[in-house]
């Protein structure tokens, strides 16, 4: 059963107005819990997985991100952190972080995560579905290898939360519709406009 | 290249960002100097890439206080040859007392 | 029979490889060779059994049997099953179908070249001679009569045909564009207004002439896909090969493709079968290299010369890698590759961080010394033994190693640089990488290691022979060795995170943090002998010091090579040396533009407009011509003194440009395609060039380069620039324009030597 996020907790109210990052995408965050997966699109994943981050150190959560978009950020981790009050190196520490290249790798390392998973960890994942448009890989073994790879995220949010971020794809990657795919593994879903950094 | 921490020139982008409001709110002859303090701080790039520390503005600071304790130094080194020389034609006394505080070299 | 033949070309056909030979005599010999394309998988031996099953009935595969492999991680044997193919052509499908399955084995050899493949298995080295034995048309035996690593080539004669376009080659064939054909000091050219005619005529001259070699321009791109169009539409044999049996061949046109965040354009390749075909134009190493580099890539690489030349430095280094692993009996995964295994972010911010790049004092230098790290990155992975399997190995674990260790002193096996890392006893604990904490395998000698040690030997011997030969017998050990460095150069790229074959992106940052190590070590020796660092980038040091000697510099970089491990040689003592700013802010350093002259004479230039390839020729020739009457300055009463000639020497080109008359070859500029035409958005100068094509009906894709001139300013803006292949009715072109690029370009120079640029700008040059 899938709930779309309400416009307005993500959106901004007003245009030229951004409401401040904490609060709203904290709704979509809160949510999390085993047996729950949230996704979330947009511009600004790079300080939202940061963001994502830096809240579960807050409380405590230790963080496996995979990255397969190169978006990760540690210096946004440390900034969003110490917004919560969560010393630089107690959040650098609290997550982990690997990144992958290629669809094959981004499916083996989910596949291989159980073993690396302590309970209520948050598995983060930024970009699932960027390596599978990169057109060296012929397109029916990239559709064969998304299944395995949503498969394997099905298993995973049974036992850890699990929140995925994906950027926008560069316009010249032709459309092949795997975000649409991605979609029914997730409880939450929504997009999110710029967040304001501030200070 | 399989590189995913910012490059320290991009880290230091959004750190003068950052700022901007505090520069705004400065005199015009003030935001000058506060921009060549900027441009200091990337005079020693490479040394804060190879600290990595976690909040980047420290070494952007540190950067920044290296440039000026050189300027210091020249500073007085000039001011002590300046002073000396015209020691030697006019009082003859010394002025140690009034010397500005001195680095360790 | 029996003979002796230099390996000059093969390629598979059906189900065996056809192989040519060229004797000492000069006879062309073709042999047939039986071989069967055999790929592995792993798993559970059921499924495995059951897999080769459904193969052999779909009459896939010849045979099926288990075998073992080492596993390239590990080092350890697994148990296989060996898949022979029926036919090399069988290869994609069956590759098609373990992609689409659910549960899939382990594949291991089953995405390589087959000639390649062939090679490897064999043992066999292109371009080399063998002794051999033939029996009935088949290779019964080859011995290799050479090491694949000599130092010094002996190739048979090669007979050569040139073959080009007479107009630009965006023209058509046929439409405008004729054949041009030059040989043993003859040309010819071939209208192509009746189009079998000229099929059958190049057919005919080929078969007459019959080349070794064919030297084209634009042959892949243009002139073989037409011509074998034409062939095909008119019945008429193009028989562009000495292979007599009919070989498929197909034209699809160039393909664009999205990876890796960018669009990739490949253009179409058109080999011949029994002799050599090198499209200039689309040959990375004929271009830097010639035809003495592109054969002793092809030897090296074990890749048949053709697909070498059309091939990156970083197929070529793989290819090694590839052969190197078959001889030892490695499995090659297909794909598959190692992804990281997490790290804390702590740890992430201290390795992400690639080489050390200082920030030179902007301005003129006198008497400046530079001191260069050979091949820095490849000689560390052979001196500490980096290769993806040899990073934190499973076999050297040590016991109560903790996770994060502090930087300790990176110890070095005995021996220092040239002698390889000597496998000591297991009782001394791994080295472990700076800053990283990674442990090195002690037990197992790497296979990056053991496919580069070679190159690093014979590059070396290639340079030193360069040096001290006479100049015609230098250019061809200059051009190898350059072949070489281009190969070493972007092995470190594919040692990392791109085509996950053997990559693993712990060995690329084990390579960066000895590498920043090292660089530091260098230049604190550099400072203890009383130098002063003006600037230092990854792998070089600019430094000086007030009356230095050459001794002094020579035993400063020993001591240094000692030290660190990997060779430090003087590149020169710069007469002088400018370091540039920034272009956008003259205040601030930048850390690769600046150019210099050392005592010998020789320029170095780095980031200006000459060394950029949009920049148009006689902007080029303009800044070489400043740069070349600076050479001889040592002082700067000299520089001095030569200033107003200087300033004359760019007032001249400025005049020139001012005058007209220039040819549109000299201002044309190059950009390259960054998206399809369509997209662009902001009429820039490239977006108004592709248009003008498109409307001609000559569709770029991205990828491809587009060349213009600035027109003068008048009418709509669709006219502003004229396209490469039109520019015979150029009649003026955009003086403004030009003129500013020119300026610019002197600047560069003269306010670099001089300072304020405006003082040096007579009045009215604007």
């Amino acid at each position: 059963m899938t709930r779309k996020v309400q416009p307005g907790k993500l959106w901004a109210k007003e245009p030229g107005v951004v409401t401040p990052a904490l609060p709203s995408t904290l709704t979509a965050f809160v949510s999390l819990k085993p047996g729950r997966a949230a996704l979330l699109w947009g511009e600004s994943i790079r300080s939202l997985g940061a963001l994502a981050c830096a809240w579960a150190a807050a409380r405590g959560t230790r963080v496996l991100t995979v990255d397969a978009a190169n978006v990760f950020d540690p210096y946004r981790l440390v900034r969003e952190a110490r917004r919560l009050g969560v010393s630089p190196r107690e959040a650098l520490a609290r997550v982990q972080v690997a990144r992958t290249f290629t669809c094959h790798q981004l499916v083996r390392l989910m596949q291989e995560m159980p073993g690396k998973l302590r309970p209520g960890s948050l598995v983060l994942v930024l970009g699932p579905v960027s390596p599978f448009y990169d057109e060296q890989v012929p397109l029916a073994e990239r559709r064969r290898l998304f299944k395995e790879l949503t498969a394997t995220l099905e298993a995973l949010k049974m036992t850890n939360p699990l929140l995925l971020l994906q950027p926008r794809l560069p316009p010249e990657a032709p459309n092949r519709g795997f975000g649409r795919l991605l979609r029914p593994i997730a409880d939450v879903f929504g997009s999110c406009r710029e967040l304001a950094s501030g200070p | 290249m399989g590189r995913t921490v910012l490059p320290f020139s991009q880290v230091w982008e959004e750190e003068r960002e950052r700022w901007r409001k505090f520069r705004r709110a400065l005199r015009r002859e003030d935001q000058a100097h506060l921009d060549r303090l900027f441009e200091l701080a990337r005079l020693h790039f490479q040394a804060g890439v190879y600290a990595a520390n976690p909040w980047p503005l420290e070494s952007m600071f540190m950067a920044m206080l290296l440039e000026h304790e050189k300027a210091i130094q020249k500073l007085t080194e000039r001011l002590r040859r300046l002073e000396g020389s015209q020691g030697a034609e006019g009082d003859g006394e010394g002025k140690a007392g009034k010397a500005l505080p001195r680095s360790e070299t | 029979m029996e003979t002796t033949g230099w390996l000059f070309d093969l390629y598979p056909l059906g189900n065996r490889m056809v192989l040519w030979f060229i004797t000492p005599k000069g006879e062309r010999l073709r042999v047939e060779d039986d071989f069967s394309y055999c790929l592995y998988l792993s798993g559970p031996w059921p499924q495995l059994t059951r897999l080769a099953r459904a193969f052999q009935q779909r009459g896939w595969i010849r045979r099926a049997y288990p075998a073992y492999g080492r596993d390239l991680g590990s080092g350890a044997e697994i148990e296989v099953i060996a898949l022979e193919l029926e036919a090399y052509s069988l290869l994609p499908p069956l590759q098609a179908w373990l992609g689409k399955l659910r549960e899939e084995p382990a594949c291991y050899n089953c995405d390589l070249e087959t000639s390649a493949y062939y090679l490897y298995c064999r043992r066999l080295w292109p371009c080399a001679w063998y002794d051999l034995k033939i029996e009935e048309g088949r290779l019964a035996a080859a011995t290799l009569r050479e090491e694949p690593f000599a130092p010094d080539l002996t190739l048979p004669p090669l007979s050569i045909l040139h073959l080009g376009l007479t107009r630009n080659p965006l023209v058509p064939l046929g439409a405008g564009n004729s054949l041009f054909l030059s040989w043993e000091g003859r040309t010819l050219e071939l209208e192509a207004s009746h189009r079998a005619g000229l099929v059958a005529e190049l057919s005919s001259l080929l078969r007459r002439l019959d080349p070794d070699l064919v030297v084209s321009d634009w042959g892949d791109e243009a002139i073989v896909p037409q011509l074998w169009r034409w062939s095909r539409e008119y019945r008429v044999p193009l028989a562009l090969d000495r292979e007599t049996a009919r070989l498929p061949r197909r034209f699809s046109g160039g393909r664009s493709y999205f990876s890796y965040g960018r669009v990739v354009y490949q253009g179409p390749s058109a080999p011949f079968f029994g002799r050599w075909h090198v499209d200039r134009r689309n040959s990375f190493f004929w271009r830097e290299a010639g035809l003495a580099g592109l054969i002793q890539i092809s030897r090296l690489g074990q890749m048949p010369l053709q697909q070498a030349a059309r091939a990156s430095p970083g197929t070529l280094i793989t290819s090694m890698q590839l052969a190197r692993a078959v001889a030892d009996g490695f499995l090659i995964p297909w794909r598959k590759g190692e992804p990281e295994r997490f790290k804390s972010a702590e740890e992430l911010l201290t390795i992400d961080k690639g080489g050390l790049v200082f920030l030179p004092p902007v301005g003129l230098h006198f008497n400046v010394a530079e001191l260069d790290f050979a091949s820095m990155y490849p000689t560390i992975m052979v001196v500490h033994n980096i290769s993806p399997e040899t990073v934190n190995c499973g076999c050297c674990v040590e016991e109560g190693a903790g996770e994060h260790s502090p930087r300790l002193p990176s110890s070095l096996p005995q021996g220092g640089w040239g002698k390889g890392p000597e496998i000591v006893n297991p009782g001394v604990p791994p080295s472990r990488v700076p800053e990283a904490g990674y442990h090195l395998c002690r037990r197992r000698e790497g296979l990056v290691p053991r496919t580069l040690k070679p190159i690093l030997n014979l590059r070396e011997q290639l340079k030193a022979r360069a040096k001290e030969r006479p100049p015609e017998l230098a250019a061809s050990y200059q051009e190898r060795q350059n072949a070489l460095k281009w190969m070493l150069v972007t092995c470190f790229g594919y040692l990392g995170y791109k085509n996950a074959r053997f990559g693993r992106i712990e060995a690329h940052e084990a390579v960066t943090a000895y590498g920043r190590d090292k660089l530091l070590t260098a230049k604190e020796l550099c400072e203890a002998a009383g130098f002063t660092v003006l600037h230092a980038l990854t792998d070089c040091l600019w430094i000086k010091k007030d009356g230095m000697t050459a001794a002094e510099l020579e035993s400063l970089s020993q001591n240094i090579s000692r030290a660190t491990g990997v060779r430090l040689s003087l590149e020169g003592c710069y007469r002088w040396i400018v370091f540039l700013p920034s272009r956008q802010n003259p205040e601030r350093p930048v850390a690769t533009r600046y150019f210099g002259v050392f005592e010998d004479g020789r320029l170095k230039v780095r980031g200006l407009l000459c060394r950029r390839r949009d920049t148009p020729p006689l902007v080029r020739r303009a800044q070489e011509a400043l740069l070349a009457r600076l050479a001889d300055v040592a002082t700067r009463q000299e520089l001095t003194a030569r200033r107003p000639e200087l300033e004359e020497l760019a007032e001249g080109f400025r005049q020139r440009l001012r005058e007209g008359g220039i040819a549109p070859g000299e201002l044309m500029i190059t950009r390259v395609l960054s998206k399809p035409v369509e997209d662009y958005k902001v009429d820039t100068p490239t977006a108004l060039a592709a248009r003008q094509l498109a409307r001609a009906g000559i569709k770029l894709v991205p990828g491809e380069k587009v060349r213009f001139v600035h027109r003068k300013k008048r009418g709509p803006k669709e006219l502003q620039v004229v396209t490469a292949p039109f520019l015979d009715d150029l009649e003026t072109y955009d003086t403004g324009v030009y003129l500013e690029l020119l300026n610019r370009a002197l600047d560069e120079v003269l306010t670099g030597v001089f300072g304020d640029a405006d003082l040096l700008r007579p009045k009215g040059s604007k």
